[in-house]
């Protein structure tokens, strides 16, 4: 028992990390869901850390009230962005959501308030690893609805032929800024934890380089449903840790074992295991998503 | 000086349109963005700083040896990244991923050769140093080598998309690729040599930055990632004019802002530029929806 | 009051007229055909009418709204549903839940009842589940419920596409080219089913399609396009014999 709990006080950041990174790809996840490929969770992350750790700062708002509004304020900001910027397609939209991140991470760079490129630190510590464990279970409930409600099959159909599903009286655009505004919400949540949790920020932890990474994660585990990015989340944070005794070769290992996934099992990790088994789809009740080698974005 | 930012601003640009030609090409005709790009280009940089600062060669042989060094990365790039993918189907999501994998795996091998810190030439190894006052501006003999550079191999380019057989096989898969392959394109020899220019072009761009700022690092890539996909919306996705247009442009945006206004928001210009231009005239300037424009 | 009615619709493209001037109604409960050849602007004019393209003139109206601007999740939330010719299955689920996706518009239950597993949420997704099952079993694809949908035959899909379409349970059904690659058995299948669905509920629908003798055996009413105009309106007697239709286009067919 006292080595268990051992293993988990010294992993505990590690475990941390994982949970962390899941939410983080579930974020992403969601909008790929709709066929929309956003690289603008780093920079809700981003808010979300900022605002919460400022809420608390300054405000003195108690930890989970900051974190609920600074949610809120990203999901407002996510709906406000969302209006110009779902009219763009595929790689634009794309581009569009890193532009977008790269100006939030500007933005706390040369801003005083914000702390600068030296961060904000002081943060209240509030975040239990437990928190996270909480708050994903939760999310995974939510994704286990939404695939099995029509809302789910609304957004994949969405996701493969938008036009079709207009034409099926699905609001083809309600549902684009829903899924946006959730990720950009999930992202913000785990941003909050991330702050409240090191107790320091800094905007070199939200770069185009970490969007890059959340995403290696969805594409890694596979996006035929939300296991895919649970998985790719896992086996991605542990590969360096695992790998951690080969120094400057972990690395290479990581770029070459996401490459060799992607390239010989491009329905993502998740499926790999489906291949030996026969795939029973229960009475159609939990839609499936599109293979990374399927996926069109527009 | 004005003036002075002015050359400064074309030079500038001349880095960044090099680079984005190579990346608006594989998009304009492959649909696809590759990730690689900007470490191909730090390769560039890496590669021919180790040629000339350990080995001792002279910029000219030392840019030959890494024209041919990149467009092997191309092709490996391609070989690798991308060719098992396209024989699985058409999708966008998987080639974006596989060349940031191997983009990761470019930068490691380079922080695990050259180290992590940024690696500086001897002075008396960096060539052209040699300025020149024209009057209204200093001009150093590499900026002005580096303009020639650049507008030279922009115009090659644009002339090899139009008048040679390459580029007819090139613009033949653009407009439609199964009609291309029916009338006897070889389609993967010349997705192959459309990476190999692509990334001896971006070669030849990180050999130049890498004396012209007299310093390279694993890490360039990312930055000038970002700044290729900028000069290649403002240009248009597909148009090698507009990745010279829109260079120059994004360069001049940047030296705009640390003249007027601080030259910490240097790097923001770029992305004004650019979320400005998606949401006004997604198409660029010089592009249509889908044409590599010669 | 006629289902569907379009007034002076009209259409270009660049210059080119793909619908001119088309007015005709459809009334409730009618088998009603829309024959032309290539080119006679068929498609256009579903288009038009379900709302992914706009008319430059005309009036087009459904079940009594006004549906000439409106938008095709607004025109299908108010009765209309439609295949298409080139088939556009969601090709990454399987054949139940292509359907299901069909069904969508006749569920009414939001995200936050789904969650708090409300009675509105199972019941609608059961009563969708036998719905489904029920058309699948209709068009003879009860079999293939677990299958991938890109795992169909191209005949096998198009039913599947009709099902999809019928799951909305729509007032309007409009088929375009619904037997292109079929084979004679399958096309009497399908002339069958759909004039039974006609026969036995209130369902109307409208069909585009190239093969002449099924749509004279098979509407009651039939609407003769060519180069964007309505040639001539009337049962498949009275189109068969005039001659504008005859020369324009059944020449060597009938």
């Amino acid at each position: 028992m006292h080595d268990v709990f051992d293993f988990f006080t010294s992993y505990s950041y590690l475990f941390y990390l994982v949970l962390l990174n899941v939410i983080l790809a579930l974020s992403v996840y969601i909008t790929l869901m709709a066929g929309q490929l956003s690289l603008a969770s780093i920079g809700f992350m981003a808010i979300g850390a900022y605002s919460s750790a400022l809420l608390a700062m300054n405000v003195g708002l108690p930890y989970p009230l900051s974190m609920i509004c600074a949610a809120l304020i990203s999901g407002t900001i996510a709906v406000l962005v969302c209006m110009p910027v779902l009219r763009l397609k595929g790689v634009y939209l794309a581009i569009t959501t890193v532009g977008f991140g790269e100006l939030v991470r500007f933005i706390a760079l040369n801003s005083d308030y914000l702390g600068g490129a030296m961060g904000l630190s002081g943060i209240p510590p509030a975040t239990e690893t437990w928190h996270l464990a909480v708050f994903l279970l939760i999310l995974i409930y939510g994704f286990r609805t939404l695939q099995r409600s029509r809302h789910g099959r609304a957004l994949v159909a969405i996701g493969r032929d938008e036009v079709a599903a207009k034409t099926m009286g699905i609001p083809t655009t309600q549902y684009k800024v829903a899924a946006f505004t959730a990720g950009a919400m999930m992202a913000s949540v785990a941003g909050s934890f991330a702050a409240h949790h090191t107790a320091y920020l800094s905007p070199g932890e939200f770069t185009f380089t970490h969007a890059v990474l959340v995403l290696i994660f969805v594409v890694f585990g596979g996006l035929r449903n939300y296991w895919g990015p649970v998985l790719g989340a896992i086996v991605l944070t542990l590969l360096p840790e695992v790998f951690r005794f080969l120094h400057e070769w972990r690395m290479i290992i990581y770029g070459i074992s996401v490459l060799l996934v992607v390239v010989f099992i491009p329905d993502g990790l998740l499926e790999f295991g489906r291949f030996f088994r026969h795939n029973r789809n229960k009475a159609g009740r939990s839609t499936s998503g599109p293979t990374a080698s399927e996926a069109k974005l527009g | 000086m004005l003036s002075q930012q002015i050359v400064n601003a074309l030079s500038q640009g001349a880095f960044y349109a090099m680079f984005a030609a190579g990346l608006t090409l594989i998009f304009g005709v492959l649909d696809i963005l590759n990730m690689a790009h900007g470490a191909v280009f730090m390769w560039g940089a890496m590669f021919s700083w180790y040629l000339m600062s350990v080995l001792g060669l002279g910029f000219g042989p030392a840019l030959v040896l890494t024209v041919i060094f990149c467009g092997a990365l191309g092709l490996l790039l391609e070989h690798t990244a991308f060719r098992p993918l396209r024989k699985r189907g058409g999708g966008h999501l998987a080639p974006l991923v596989s060349s940031l994998a191997l983009s990761i795996v470019l930068v490691s091998v380079a922080e695990k050769l050259f180290g992590t810190r940024v690696v500086r030439y001897q002075t008396d190894t960096i060539p052209f140093q040699k300025s020149l006052d024209v009057g209204f501006a200093q001009i150093s003999l590499l900026q002005i080598v580096l303009m020639v550079m650049a507008l030279f191999l922009t115009v090659s380019l644009w002339y090899l998309i139009s008048k040679t057989k390459l580029g007819r096989s090139i613009r033949a898969l653009q407009e439609n690729p199964k009609v291309a392959r029916l009338m006897g394109v070889n389609v993967e020899w010349t997705i192959t040599w459309m990476f190999i220019i692509a990334s001896a072009l971006a070669g030849v761009a990180g050999a130049f930055l890498g004396v012209a700022y007299n310093s390279a690092s694993p890490y360039m890539g990312h930055w000038i990632d970002l700044k290729g996909f900028a000069v290649i919306i403002l240009g248009g996705m597909g148009s090698i004019p507009g990745a010279l247009l829109g260079g120059l442009l994004i360069a001049f945006a940047e030296i705009g802002t640390i003249v007027y206004l601080s030259s910490d928001y240097r790097d923001a210009a770029a992305f004004v530029v650019l979320i400005g231009m998606l949401l006004l005239r997604p198409s660029g300037l010089l592009g249509s929806s889908k044409e590599v424009r010669a | 009051m006629s289902i569907l009615q379009l007034h002076g619709v009209s259409r270009s493209f660049g210059g080119v007229r793909a619908v001119e001037d088309a007015s005709f109604t459809v009334e409730r409960g009618q088998l009603f055909g829309i024959i032309g050849p290539n080119g006679a602007g068929k498609t256009t004019l579903l288009n038009l009418i379900s709302g992914l393209i706009n008319p430059d003139a005309g009036r087009i109206t459904l079940n009594g709204i006004d549906t000439t601007k409106r938008t095709p999740q607004y025109i299908a939330r108010h009765g209309l549903a439609r295949t298409y010719q080139t088939i556009r299955l969601f090709d990454t689920m399987s054949v139940r839940e292509n359907v299901m996706v069909g069904g969508h518009s006749a569920l009414s239950y939001s995200f936050l009842a789904a969650l708090s597993r409300r009675k509105i949420f199972k019941q609608h997704e059961l009563a969708l589940i036998d719905h489904v099952d029920f058309l699948l079993d209709t068009v003879g694809l009860a079999d293939r419920s677990n299958d991938p949908a890109i795992s169909l035959s191209y005949g096998e899909q198009r039913r599947l596409e009709l099902a999809r379409a019928l799951a909305a349970k729509p007032a309007i059904l409009m088929l375009d080219e619904p037997a292109a690659g079929m084979n004679t058995r399958e096309s009497e299948n399908l002339s069958n089913l759909l004039r039974r669905l006609v026969d036995t509920t209130s369902l109307t629908v409208v069909i585009i399609e190239h093969n002449v003798r099924l749509m004279m055996e098979l509407c009651d009413r039939i609407v003769v396009m060519n180069f964007g105009r309505k040639l001539k309106e009337g049962t498949p007697a009275e189109v068969r014999k005039d001659p504008s239709v005859i020369q324009a286009y059944l020449g060597r067919a009938a």
